[in-house]
């Protein structure tokens, strides 16, 4: 059962496409990550599905309910959308009042949202008095007061302290394993890596990547990093690595080799026998940030 | 459409909504009665040709004399109340609660009928508000100023002060659909309370300069006929206005819709990008 499925979803603003024929099959249940460069299309996908844009092709379904009738699965589900967007005169209590009442839900719900999002000694204070991260941490609260099965986040933990990151990050993993949807995108690669148990990762509005987290870094090959003491030797060591059969670049100064880690060792061992001395030597195995840059072409700097 | 009128109502009740705007309302009001029964027996300052009496004890001493000075200034009245409607539905988008607004409730309109209910609605309990409060400050400064209450009690004089209320209130609510279209049209409170209170303070009778037509149909026109009971009215001396009132009336409600339709029509086909 999919929570989320598109297919050929499109949007065109004027002449720019922001999303390109975009083809998602989410499963229900779980937390997956939603990355890709700043401009990939991320957060217009998000609004398609929350019914605050009119997609220009293709067709969507979320809990199998075509997106064109969004009141038939929006009351199942909990967004915040790029920044938390509140009334900055009305407490933070009220705010939630606000929306409880147009969505029907129970107010009870409401302090218990601010107890779970941190803010209970604080949902007194006025909107306008927030932090960044007390207005990210509302925002959670919103949405979550419908106690929905999907839950979309984007951006979640912006302007939240250490603290508050491993906070929210472990929220989303306890609602993913009590049965609910997470889809949650972030420009923290690290905080996706370390909550999602499956990723879709976008670029130029279209989808260059969707699977489970290990599908994904199983693609990317771990990496050693060398650096000879004398400089003159980085040329000598590259040879000897190449010979050996692993494709081999020159990386500041050192060398970054595709081979696994345990072939490390074995380097240190080479070069040792070869006369050169090596002033570096880590093994690195892959993580998103490589997956990441490799899936999207290092085109970007962020990733938002 | 409940949840959103009873959704709205949790800001309008907040403290600096009252006093903001109920309090300019109703300060305003005030301030308008208190000159015009000051200014009972004097001229007026030479707008008139003739230089005709602005108002007289006679005038204030008539039945329908209690509502003069409110239904004088209703279109400042309107203003204010074109101000809180631009500025709430703009606001929703300079804010970006629209969209939490849209995801919460996925029937737009649903949402705009609802703030438009609960708008209304606090635009009626505070013309109201001002409604008594002139008609007290009145009847307090009347023996000072020369004026007959005795026919403001009779029950013409009731129904005179009901009907004057109903009026204000519409004319007031015309301006306000008007302003809420603008909002949604331009997503910008400043442009569209800017736009609406110049048309209206003095877009219009600049234009109606120029072109005579524009004073018998024209929004202001019929807000200010329809807030002082049109042409029959019998209160207004020379500053009765051209337009009949059940023209007001007809007009005024065809405003209210044409208004309620561009902001429904807007609201429900736009992107929400904001």
């Amino acid at each position: 059962m999919t929570s989320i499925r598109t297919t050929g979803l499109t949007k065109d603003f004027g002449d720019f496409r922001a999303v390109d024929h975009l083809n998602l099959d989410l499963p229900q249940g779980g937390v997956t990550g939603f990355v890709g460069p700043n401009g990939a299309g991320k957060s217009t996908t998000i609004r398609m599905l929350l019914g605050l844009i009119e997609p220009t092709s293709g067709e969507a379904e979320v809990f199998g309910r075509s997106i064109e009738d969004p009141s038939a699965y929006l009351h199942r589900i909990g967004a915040l959308i790029e920044a938390p967007a509140f009334y900055p005169a009305l407490t933070g209590q009220e705010n939630l009042r606000v929306f409880a009442t147009l969505g029907g839900h129970e107010h009870r719900r409401i302090a218990e949202m601010l107890k779970i999002v941190g803010l209970s000694d604080r949902g007194g204070d006025r909107y306008k008095h927030y932090s960044l991260g007390m207005k990210q941490r509302l925002g959670i609260a919103a949405a979550l007061l419908p106690d929905p099965d999907l839950l979309m986040l984007d951006e979640p933990t912006n302007g939240l302290d250490p603290q508050g990151i491993v906070e929210i990050r472990n929220l989303l993993m306890e609602l993913g394993a009590s049965g609910k949807t997470v889809f949650v995108s972030s420009h923290l690669l690290s905080e996706i890596e370390a909550a999602c148990d499956s990723i879709v990762m976008i670029d130029r509005g279209g989808v260059v990547f969707s699977g489970t987290m290990a599908d994904l870094l199983g693609r990317n090959s771990p990496t050693i990093r060398a650096t000879a003491e004398n400089e003159t030797d980085t040329t000598r060591l590259l040879e000897l690595t190449t010979n050996a059969g692993y494709h081999t670049t020159r990386v500041n100064g050192g060398i970054e080799i595709d081979a696994p880690a345990d072939w490390a060792p074995d380097l240190n061992r080479l070069a040792w026998q070869a006369g050169i001395t090596l002033r570096e030597l880590q093994a690195r195995s892959a993580d998103l940030e490589q997956a990441f840059f490799a899936m999207t072409g290092d085109h970007e700097t962020g990733t938002k | 459409m409940m949840r959103a009128f009873r959704s709205e109502w949790v800001k309008l009740s907040r403290r600096n909504m009252l006093l903001g705007f109920g309090g300019a309302m109703l300060g305003f009001t005030l301030l308008f009665t208190v000159l015009v029964f000051m200014s009972v027996g004097g001229t007026d300052t030479g707008l008139d040709e003739g230089g005709e009496t602005f108002v007289t004890g006679a005038m204030l001493s008539l039945p329908d004399g209690s509502l003069f000075a409110i239904t004088q200034m209703a279109i400042f009245l309107g203003i204010i109340v074109l101000a809180l409607f631009a500025s709430n539905l703009a606001g929703e988008f300079n804010k970006g609660t629209i969209r939490m607004l849209f995801v919460t409730e996925p029937n737009r309109l649903k949402v705009l009928a609802g703030k438009l209910a609960a708008l209304a609605s606090f635009v009626a309990v505070w013309v109201a508000a001002t409604v008594i409060a002139s008609v007290a400050v009145g009847a307090v400064l009347a023996s000072g100023a020369g004026v007959d209450t005795a026919a403001w009690w009779t029950g013409e004089g009731l129904a005179a002060i009901g009907a004057g209320y109903l009026n204000v209130t519409g004319a007031a609510l015309v301006a306000g659909l008007v302003g809420a279209a603008l909002a949604v049209v331009t997503r910008s409170a400043a442009i569209a309370i800017s736009v609406g209170a110049a048309y209206f303070m003095l877009g219009e009778s600049l234009i109606s300069t120029f072109w005579d037509p524009l004073a018998e149909w024209g929004p202001a026109a019929v807000a200010n006929a329809l807030a002082t009971g049109g042409a029959a009215g019998t209160s207004l001396g020379a500053m009765r206005p051209d337009i009949a009132y059940a023209t007001a009336v007809i007009l005024a409600l065809a405003y209210g819709l044409v208004s309620l339709a561009i902001s429904s029509t807007v609201l429900a086909r736009r992107d929400v990008t904001s």
